[in-house]
């Protein structure tokens, strides 16, 4: 630089070589128990990922996953002549209840 | 230097021998603590010492510089989130319970300069601590910062001329 320094320079604190040598040595694993420790670590992963399903998982409803699993087939009607009606009690206004059953025809002896 | 791929142990304690002392005192004005700048030029050495296998010799200087320029932003930055929780002291008091081991932090002129140096704006202030710490031309630092080379010279000027008008002290 051509220019003149403006700021004085500062003695760092002495030892500092030793502080960051012991950092190096303290602070990283051995080299030799990397790979180990990796390896421990991608079979443990596997482990986890491949994990059978817990029997204590909660299961869909059967109707619900019939529901969910098949396309709707609508409701199967069947056409019931003479049938007798009883209108059963709803909880809400909004629904009514039907008791359809074949009329039945008394059988002779 | 030579040009194989790796750097080895005395090539690392050579580096520190040789840039120590100015890694030091560009992190010193950044994070204005004794202890903190240590900490940040040992972080810079210890990565480079992590990744020393990838890293080619001739170009560890400027690896260390990008290492520890990062570093101080990114403690300056935690002290200012400290501070702004209200969790530590600003950095202005730390440096000045920090200034036994210091020659320049002794004196009304030393705290003037202190804190006019905390005024500049980063871009100018990083410029400045490299040209004066870093040993190395506005090419140099206008490469290491992606800037244009007139543009390190343009905010290096301005950031003295900012320092000279406001402590009068700058030679």
């Amino acid at each position: 630089m051509s220019e003149e320094r403006i700021l004085k320079s500062i003695a760092p604190p002495p030892g500092g070589w030793q502080r960051l040598v012991a950092r190096r040595d303290a602070g990283r694993p051995d080299e030799g128990l990397r790979l180990p420790l990796m390896t421990a670590a991608v079979l443990a992963l596997v482990a986890f990922l491949l994990r059978p399903q817990s029997p204590q998982e909660i299961q869909l409803p059967w109707n619900s996953a019939r529901l969910l699993a098949q396309p709707s087939e609508g409701v199967g009607l069947q056409r019931v002549g003479g049938a007798q009606v009883t209108v059963i009690p709803s909880g809400d206004p909004r629904v009514r209840l039907y008791w359809i059953q074949p009329r039945t025809t008394p059988q002779g002896p | 230097m030579s040009g194989a791929r790796g750097l080895s142990t005395p090539q690392w304690q050579e580096l520190y021998q040789r840039l120590e002392k100015p890694l030091y005192n560009f992190a010193w004005r950044y994070v204005w603590s004794t202890p903190e700048a240590e900490d940040v030029v040992h972080d810079a050495f210890l990565q480079i010492w992590e990744r020393r296998a990838r890293i080619l010799p001739e170009t560890a200087d400027r690896y260390l510089w990008v290492a520890v320029l990062n570093l101080s932003r990114k403690r300056r930055r935690w002290a200012r989130t400290k501070q702004f929780l209200q969790i530590e002291a600003s950095p202005f008091e730390l440096a000045a319970t920090d200034s036994v081991e210091s020659e320049v932090a002794q004196g009304e002129e030393a705290r003037r300069l202190h804190v006019e140096i905390e005024r500049l704006p980063e871009a100018l202030r990083s410029v400045l601590l490299l040209a004066e710490f870093g040993e190395m031309s506005y090419e140099e630092i206008s490469q290491l910062l992606s800037i244009p080379p007139g543009t390190v010279a343009s905010r290096r000027h301005l950031a003295v001329k900012q320092l000279r008008a406001r402590t009068g002290s700058i030679r």
